[in-house]
């Protein structure tokens, strides 16, 4: 690039919501949506009418979509996008909605992502062309196969082994203990994770992400906006986004904004020191590693020994899913991508669902999203700031 | 009806259906650009490198190296469910594309060389194996019975003809457990050890109801052989008797033998028909012309029969021999295919799995120029007229 971005001052993000998480539901995606969406008025103060652009992500809504929801709700936008991006709709979300506002496209942008989780034999094999015709044919394994092949050639490149995915998964349980939406009630050993079933080898149980209903949401306004609204908001130190980098890897080894991380923390004016916690995309532990490698908390390749001699906790010594992240709350699907924002926000704002991390001013959101053949192609990274009234 | 077997995922889209239709026909190809050379896998009608869409399907070299694999043992698929555990893996070819393919277990070594093989899954849709570089293909990795001949019954119609006996001889060398030697004879034949005889007339559809009742629950394959030419032309012929015979024989005979034993294959979920058609089914040798306008009807009888049992598991191959040296060809001009060629060519069919099959050199020409301008090769057969009477 030869052209700096904008940076992403005077925009904030506020008002995290979450609504559903149970493992079935017999309500549509409109329903879920619905109800994010009055949270969002109801706790901001905000009128229905002030809400001025619309951002959706949501793979099961189909046929259904962002303009679809602007008719069941009667809203009227100036500003409106549907992202088909999975995971990484966290970031693109956010980038998409700061700019709009920078712009003056819009005022109020509610921000939605959420599925319900499809019942039944036959799903997971139709989410692109090629899995459908090339990959699903192999066994119908979905994504548990292949993320078991990257999980397995990063085995093999890097001398990974199974007790390590285990500690990440081991600290995530841990750190989700006591907060509402956790699906487990007991820490995970090292025993229960290497002893349970396995799912696609060398992928077991407890590596795999639970998939639930909910949807989450938040807003992007002015910080102008926020302070006089009276609500708890942070700022956008630096983001950006990279999609199907690498592609010359025949495995990915690499997580895709590896290649925009100095910009990223040029952006914010910091170094990875100066991060309080990552709320890293944990679908698969694997995806964790080439987080932590891409985003500057160790050395490519090297994630190996970040996870045997660092503590990933909550009290330990780089902080990672606070919450437990999907492993322990559940994927709703496409709402993967706010998760780990709302995380962010809530303990940035001093306001977790959880348990709180120790206070600091940045924290770090990273996030993959939709595979086309054989690797996810979308990845973003945003480092967000305290913002005001926390 | 006993409900649908389960069945592999049967969905595919129409570019993927290119590499089906090379797994029919037993062939490796991919798409390749012919401005940059790329090999566009998986498949797709521009180029991934320079965007052109000067691509052509072209065979590719199938070994490479598998970079690494991993076992499915949860599947969302109900077929995929009770075949588990199922080794999958991504595999680098020489020749460039990545490849996710079924893997053999003998096979799961990191870095480990390997040969792709290019089959029709049990749903007829396509998929990749891979195998050590120097094994040919194990049918067991895609658990397909139906790639079987050892300990099978085969049913062969008109099997006492020169192409039916060596039919009968080939199937039992690659270790049928039983021929059933289908002919219009009354009294059996001199006993032979793993031969059974049923009289089977294609133009008597009482006997053919008679032989399905009798034999049809044991039958794993069926190879309809029996067929009739009246070595006529069309406006030629006296009176249209030859060609009703050559119909109702070549065509709704063999029909009426399939829909006599189809059913029994559709109970168990699997089993084989294999028609032997002729390449003339395609394009019309005048100096035949009634008998190649009925191996047409044949030909497009294979395909509706092939489409309504494919949802049972059960295959419908064909084979497409130019003349065969038999006494019914006693008069034809060379070049001559040997029985047992034709033969061979029946079970190789069976054992790789493929549904179209030209034998010798002959008739995969006649074919590949057919498909290059089928009006060319109408004319060049079109030289070919009934002997003046």
């Amino acid at each position: 690039m030869t052209r700096k971005p904008r940076d992403y001052s005077g925009i904030a993000i506020t008002m995290p919501v979450s609504v559903g998480y149970t493992r079935t539901s017999r309500r549509t995606m409109p329903w879920f949506f619905g109800r994010a969406l009055g949270e969002l008025i109801k706790r901001s103060g905000i009128k229905k009418s002030d809400i001025d652009g619309l951002a959706v992500s949501s793979y099961l809504m189909a046929p259904d979509n962002g303009a679809s929801l602007t008719d069941m709700f009667e809203l009227s936008p100036r500003f409106l996008i549907d992202f088909p991006y999975g995971g990484a709709c966290g970031v693109i979300a956010i980038k998409r909605a700061a700019r709009a506002v920078q712009d003056g496209d819009a005022e109020v942008v509610a921000c939605l992502a959420g599925d319900i989780a499809p019942q039944g034999y036959g799903f997971n094999s139709a989410f692109s062309t090629f899995s459908r015709d090339h990959v699903y044919p192999n066994g119908g394994g979905g994504m548990n196969a292949v993320f078991a092949l990257i999980t397995s050639h990063y085995m093999n490149a890097f001398g990974a082994t199974r007790e390590d995915f285990g500690r990440i998964c081991i600290a995530q349980r841990a750190n989700s203990a006591g907060h509402p939406m956790a699906l487990f009630r007991q820490a995970l050993t090292m025993d229960d994770y290497l002893g349970a079933r396995m799912i696609c080898d060398p992928i077991g149980l407890f590596d795999c992400v639970p998939r639930v209903c909910g949807a989450e949401g938040f807003l992007v306004m002015t910080e102008d906006r926020a302070r006089s609204l009276g609500l708890p908001y942070v700022l956008i130190a630096g983001a950006v986004e990279r999609h199907n980098a690498y592609s010359d890897d025949p495995v990915i080894s690499h997580f895709g904004v590896a290649e925009e991380s100095k910009a990223l923390y040029e952006q914010a004016n910091i170094g990875p020191d100066a991060i309080g916690f990552v709320e890293a995309y944990d679908d698969y532990p694997v995806m964790v590693m080439l987080e932590l490698e891409a985003l500057g908390f160790s050395k490519p390749g090297e994630a190996v020994s970040l996870v045997r001699n660092k503590r990933l906790t909550l009290d330990g010594d780089l902080p990672v899913n606070t919450s437990g992240g999907m492993l322990s709350l559940g994927q709703a699907g496409a709402g993967a991508g706010f998760l780990h924002i709302n995380e962010a926000i809530g303990q940035l704002t001093g306001r977790p669902l959880g348990r709180a991390v120790p206070k600091t001013e940045y924290g770090l959101v990273s996030c993959l999203g939709t595979v086309n053949y054989d690797r996810g192609l979308c990845t973003g990274a945003i480092v967000l700031k305290t913002g005001g009234a926390a | 009806m006993k409900r649908r077997p389960d069945l592999p995922p049967r969905v595919r889209g129409r570019i993927a259906r290119r590499l089906t239709a090379a797994a029919a026909r037993g062939a490796f190809e991919m798409p390749v650009c012919e401005d940059c050379a790329a090999i566009v896998y998986p498949p797709q009608e521009v180029c991934r490198k320079c965007l052109s869409d000067h691509l052509k399907w072209r065979d590719v070299s199938p070994v490479g190296k598998l970079l690494t694999f991993g076992t499915i043992r949860h599947s969302t698929d109900a077929y995929f469910t009770r075949k588990r555990p199922i080794m999958i893996g991504t595999v680098q070819l020489d020749a460039g594309p990545i490849v996710i393919s079924r893997i053999a277990p003998a096979c799961a070594t990191i870095g480990g060389r390997v040969r792709l093989f290019n089959c029709l899954d049990r749903g007829g849709e396509q998929v990749f194996v891979a195998m050590p570089e120097n094994a040919t293909m194990e049918s067991t990795v895609i658990n397909d019975p139906n790639r079987e001949v050892k300990g099978k019954v085969v049913l062969i119609t008109g099997a006492d003809g020169g192409i039916g006996q060596a039919l009968v001889a080939a199937f039992l060398k690659v270790g049928a457990k039983q021929v059933i030697a289908a002919t219009r004879k009354r009294k059996a034949p001199k006993a032979q050890p793993k031969v059974k005889h049923v009289r089977i007339d294609l133009a008597d559809p009482k006997s053919i109801a008679a032989a399905g009742k009798a034999v049809g629950a044991e039958v794993d394959i069926l190879v309809n052989n029996a067929g009739v030419t009246a070595i006529s032309g069309l406006l030629d012929a006296d009176t249209l008797d030859g060609a009703r015979q050559e119909i109702e024989v070549n065509y709704l005979g063999t029909l009426g033998v399939i829909r006599a034993f189809a059913p029994h294959m559709k109970r168990r979920g699997q089993g084989v028909i294999v028609n032997v058609l002729t390449v003339l089914a395609h394009a019309c040798l005048p100096s035949m012309g009634s008998y190649c306008a009925s191996k047409a009807a044949a030909l497009s009888m294979t395909q509706g029969v092939r489409a309504e049992l494919m949802p049972w598991g059960v295959r419908v191959a064909a084979i497409f021999p130019s003349t065969v040296d038999t006494a019914a060809s006693a008069d034809s001009p060379p070049p001559k295919l040997r029985p047992a060629d034709v033969a061979q060519g029946v079970v190789n069919t069976i054992l790789n799995g493929t549904e179209d099959f030209y034998p010798g050199r002959f008739a995969s020409d006649l074919y590949a120029g057919w498909r290059d301008s089928h009006k060319v090769v109408e004319r060049e057969l079109g030289q070919m007229l009934p002997e003046p009477r």
